[in-house]
């Protein structure tokens, strides 16, 4: 094996062997941030802009309503969801450990924790491998949140996120803030949805 | 108020007449102008070739004539930007009269609109115009908004001043502040991107239907003109400071001795 | 885990370019920027082609910056956020280390790319990797990983569609965001077909993406291990955040039970807070979106059964640290909007820069490694400073490009066909006598010398340019015939003003 335990220690007295003055970073002044007077709406805005499809819900079996409107969740055979209320799904999650068992999923209905007004993102916190493989892995991903649940920028996200103690647990963890499906511009610059991950999102938002 | 006239080495020796209508231009706003003998350069083309110590005497020597005015004035943003960001390594820190050059040397338009408070000049010029905004005017002086910055209400005082300017018409680019691709010994030293960048700010300004490009730095003006002279594309290029004292459009000049 | 026999400590040197294309390892030294670009700026379609496609970029971004009306505000504390860890990197570093490997994570430090690339093998050696995926990782490629594990027996598949291409083609990237930009689709098209098979002629890119999802599906599911790179490192809390608009780098570390994250020592940061102001600019600068589709928070490795290895690398990162002028450079969040924004490199391609990061921050960064190899690099610039104002983290790149062009002086690395013009030109200008002599010369000359001895192809200014008609006298000469001795100043001399108005 490789010392590079001497690396470790080499690289940590090189950044030493110059003193360089480090000034204090003042916090994030709040008054300097964008407002928005409807954060809903502006959410609503941006995601749609980008390629994902907002629904406001008065309740969750309006999900499987809107859903069902879908030919590609009609046609979908393999339907993992966390939220029974919203979609009776057929994969059941809780039955698969290896998250290549995933491969054929098709969609997802996750819950989110929130959502972020200006640039349509939402926060999405999986307890365990299943749940955080199956957002990139899915075909169509749906993902519900309150639309109490929103923040209006990323200061403010990660507040919240701090407040809800994501990063001070003892143990593994992992987050994402997902925007609308997977895309890219790689061939020529013309944009192509449905890149490795869901090649659509659907946000839900309930009261 | 001792007013003293800095003019650039290739304005000089090229174009007399921009510096001769910057003279015109400071002496109608009623400023004593004294333009000090034996000035040559500022020392930029030495110093952005990375050789400093060729560049040293040459800054110091234009401090030395220019230590003793109040105000400076060049039409020119390059060299503006020159003695007022670039010459420090040049001096001892507290060099006082280099503090004094450095503090009290300006570029000929923010001169005019914020040492003078030049309104309408009484000017004639019935040409539609289109602005090349000059890269270190704008993006080292700030003379105007660069398109990349969000830093809000900063003025435009070469639009400002031109529009004191009767009978302008304006013709918009597409890209308001896209580099000419002169960059000094950067024209020599990438003369294909240099003329390929310049041949595509020529086809901006001609496509938006402007007569005549007008800037505040006659080096991005010369590396342009002398793509259109040679293509012989129907477009002039005017300084701000010919055009503020109404010069007529040029003429297009025959090749040299073609 | 099975046991291994202790590997043969094999610390070969990266190759010069693991892949053949168009950066060749023989000739770069000899060859600057503008002898690389000649082809593709000259080659009018292609470079107005590209110039285009990027300026597209270049405004997406702007219309981003217009809707924050705190733009500026987020720069300049991006600015400070990055001084501030640049400054305090030891400590934030070690932080770090103790927090990953609080959650789980094995920690190493690698000096340079070929440490680096030696970690790598290990960790893969050891599990039998044999089928390595990886999404974008600019560290990675400045360390030429690939080849060299390719040579060692391990399939390594790019994961990032832009990055898979020019792999499959046997290119380079030419830009760290956009790694294609170069290829139009009806290329893409025939190495599709070439090899993912698809059908000859075909360039519709909905049709190529798909082929390539389909493809890049099959690999992510047989990946033995993935590869990541690392946005920014959380100091606080031991994190590392990945931000990717595909969905790869999820992809490659969800399925996989090892998870290798490469990091450059500078991508650290010291709270969770911080990445409020980064995820607000990455992608507005990048790409002109408002985020980028998944930005993923990792905290230790996937489960008690998995690994998470993060190696921090230095490669020289330490060393343009302790240049007070070149260490903001260090703030880098390898956004690309530099790239976007310069009119060199949206005509010449990123190719022409002959190294793994190009354009503006390239040129800053590489005369580090190697100031011999780089050295036309700060050069090929126009000082316009439109990186520096798109710059999310406001470094001063123009003005470090112009300090590196001092650095050489200092060095005495400038060739005599640049010092000696310079040498030349300083003397007249101390001069005056000289230099108005010189120049009474040098407009005569213009007057009546025949024009090729000026226009001819060795001249670099008149092979495309006509150079400006001579006046009859210079401003000096004008205002010692008009001006002295005459007393009223505020007349304009009508004669002189004729004479010497030619533009």
């Amino acid at each position: 094996m490789i010392a590079h335990s001497s690396s470790r220690q080499r690289i940590l007295d090189r950044l030493r062997s110059i003193p360089i003055e480090a000034s204090e970073v003042e916090p994030i002044d709040p008054s300097r941030l964008v407002r928005y007077d409807d954060p809903v709406a502006k959410f609503t805005e941006i995601l749609t802009l980008i390629g994902g499809a907002v629904h406001e819900v008065e309740h969750l079996g309006q999900v499987r309503e809107i859903l069902g409107t879908l030919p590609e969740f009609n046609s979908a055979r393999h339907i993992a969801s966390l939220i029974p209320a919203a979609v009776e799904g057929n994969f059941h999650c809780s039955q698969v450990d290896d998250p290549h068992a995933l491969a054929t999923l098709d969609w997802a209905i996750v819950p989110g924790e929130f959502g972020v007004a200006e640039n349509g993102a939402v926060w999405v916190h999986p307890t365990n491998l299943i749940e955080r493989t199956m957002l990139f892995i899915t075909q169509h991903l749906a993902v519900v949140i309150s639309r109490t649940a929103m923040v209006t920028q990323m200061h403010d996200a990660y507040q919240r996120l701090r407040a809800a103690g994501f990063g001070s647990q003892s143990g593994s963890d992992f987050g994402v803030f997902i925007c609308g499906p997977s895309k890219t511009a790689d061939i020529e610059q013309s944009l192509v949805i449905g890149a490795h991950g869901c090649r659509t999102m659907h946000v839900f938002l309930t009261p | 108020m001792s007013v003293a006239l800095f003019v650039p080495c290739y304005i000089d020796q090229f174009y007399p007449d921009v510096a001769i209508a910057t003279l015109e231009l400071l002496e109608r706003q009623g400023v004593d102008v004294v333009y000090p003998q034996g000035q040559t350069c500022c020392g930029q083309p030495m110093a952005n070739t990375g050789c400093a110590d060729q560049a040293a005497p040459v800054a110091r020597r234009l401090v030395e004539l220019f230590a003793d005015y109040d105000q400076v004035v060049c039409p020119s943003g390059s060299c503006t930007a020159m003695v007022r960001h670039h010459y420090a390594d040049f001096f001892e820190p507290g060099d006082a009269k280099y503090e004094k050059v450095r503090s009290s040397t300006f570029e000929l338009c923010e001169y005019l609109v914020d040492v003078l408070g030049v309104g309408s000049l009484g000017t004639s010029f019935p040409h539609r115009v289109s602005i090349h905004q000059s890269c270190h005017g704008l993006r080292e002086l700030r003379l105007a908004p660069s398109s990349e910055t969000r830093c809000g209400n900063v003025p435009d005082k070469l639009r400002q001043l031109l529009q004191g300017v009767e009978g302008i018409r304006w013709a918009t680019p597409q890209r308001s502040d896209e580099c000419c691709g002169f960059g000094g010994t950067f024209a020599v030293n990438e003369a294909d991107v240099s003329v390929a960048m310049g041949r595509d700010r020529i086809a901006d300004h001609l496509a938006a239907g402007s007569e005549v490009i007008v800037a505040g730095d006659m080096s991005c003006l010369m590396h342009l003109q002398g793509l259109i002279r040679r293509s012989g594309t129907p477009i002039q290029v005017m300084h701000v400071a010919q055009v503020l004292m109404g010069r007529p459009l040029p003429q297009p000049a025959p090749l040299t001795h073609s | 885990m099975s046991a291994h026999s202790p590997l043969p400590i094999v610390l070969s040197p990266p190759a010069a370019e693991d892949r053949a294309g168009h950066v060749n390892s023989a000739a770069p030294s000899a060859l600057g920027h503008p002898a690389m670009a000649r082809d593709f700026v000259t080659n009018v379609q292609r470079s107005r082609w590209h110039d285009g496609a990027l300026w597209f970029v270049r405004h997406k971004r702007d219309v981003q910056a217009s809707s924050i009306p705190e733009w500026e505000y987020l720069r300049q504390m991006a600015s400070k956020i990055k001084t501030s860890a640049i400054a305090r990197s030891a400590e934030l570093l070690e932080q770090f280390e103790q927090n990953a490997q609080r959650l789980g994570a094995v920690v190493h430090w690698a000096s340079d790319a070929a440490e680096h690339n030696q970690i790598v093998y290990e960790i893969l050696h050891r599990h039998d990797v044999r089928r390595l995926v990886k999404s974008k990782s600019m560290l990675t490629e400045e360390c030429h990983l690939n080849g060299f594990l390719e040579e060692r027996g391990i399939e390594v598949v790019d994961t990032d569609l832009g990055e898979r291409i020019v792999q499959l083609r046997g290119e380079p990237p030419s830009h760290i965001v956009l790694p294609a930009i170069h290829i139009k689709k009806e290329e893409v098209g025939e190495t599709f077909h070439k090899h993912l098979g698809t059908e000859e002629g075909a360039s519709d890119p909905q049709y190529l993406a798909e082929a390539a999802r389909q493809h890049l599906r099959n690999k992510f599911l047989r990946a033995e291990a993935g590869l990541t790179g690392v946005n920014f490192a959380i100091a606080e809390t031991g994190g590392i955040v990945v931000c990717t608009n595909e969905g790869n780098a999820d992809l490659g570390t969800a399925l996989p039970p090892v998870h290798i994250a490469s990091m450059g020592l500078e991508k650290i940061i010291p709270r969770l807070e911080d990445l409020s102001v980064f995820t607000r600019l990455l992608a507005r600068s990048a790409t002109g979106q408002p985020i980028t589709t998944y930005t993923s928070h990792f905290h230790g490795p996937r489960d008690a059964a998995s690994e998470l290895h993060i190696i921090i690398v230095d490669n020289g990162r330490t060393e343009l640290r302790q240049s007070e002028t070149f260490r903001p450079a260090l703030g880098c969040i390898r956004c690309g909007a530099c790239m976007n924004t310069c009119p060199v490199f949206r005509r010449s391609g990123g190719h022409s820069y002959g190294a793994t990061v190009p354009g503006p921050i390239g040129s800053v960064l590489n005369p580090s490694n190697d100031s011999v190899r780089h050295k036309s690099l700060p050069y090929a610039c126009s000082l316009c400073g439109s990186c520096t104002d798109v710059c999310p983290v406001k470094i001063p790149l123009h003005h470090q490009l112009l300090a590196w062009r001092k650095e050489f002086g200092k060095r005495g690395l400038l060739s005599i066909d640049k010092t000696l013009p310079m040498k030349a030109a300083s003397l007249l200008f101390r001069h005056p006598r000289l230099y108005r002599a010189a120049g009474r010369i040098a407009r005569a000359a213009m007057q009546t010398l025949p024009r090729f001895v000026f226009v001819n192809r060795f001249n670099l200014w008149s092979r495309d340019r006509e150079l400006p008609a001579p006046p009859e006298e210079s401003f000096t000469q004008w205002y010692a015939r008009s001006r002295k001795d005459s007393g009223n100043h505020a007349q304009v001399n009508a004669s002189g003003y004729n004479k010497n108005h030619r533009n």
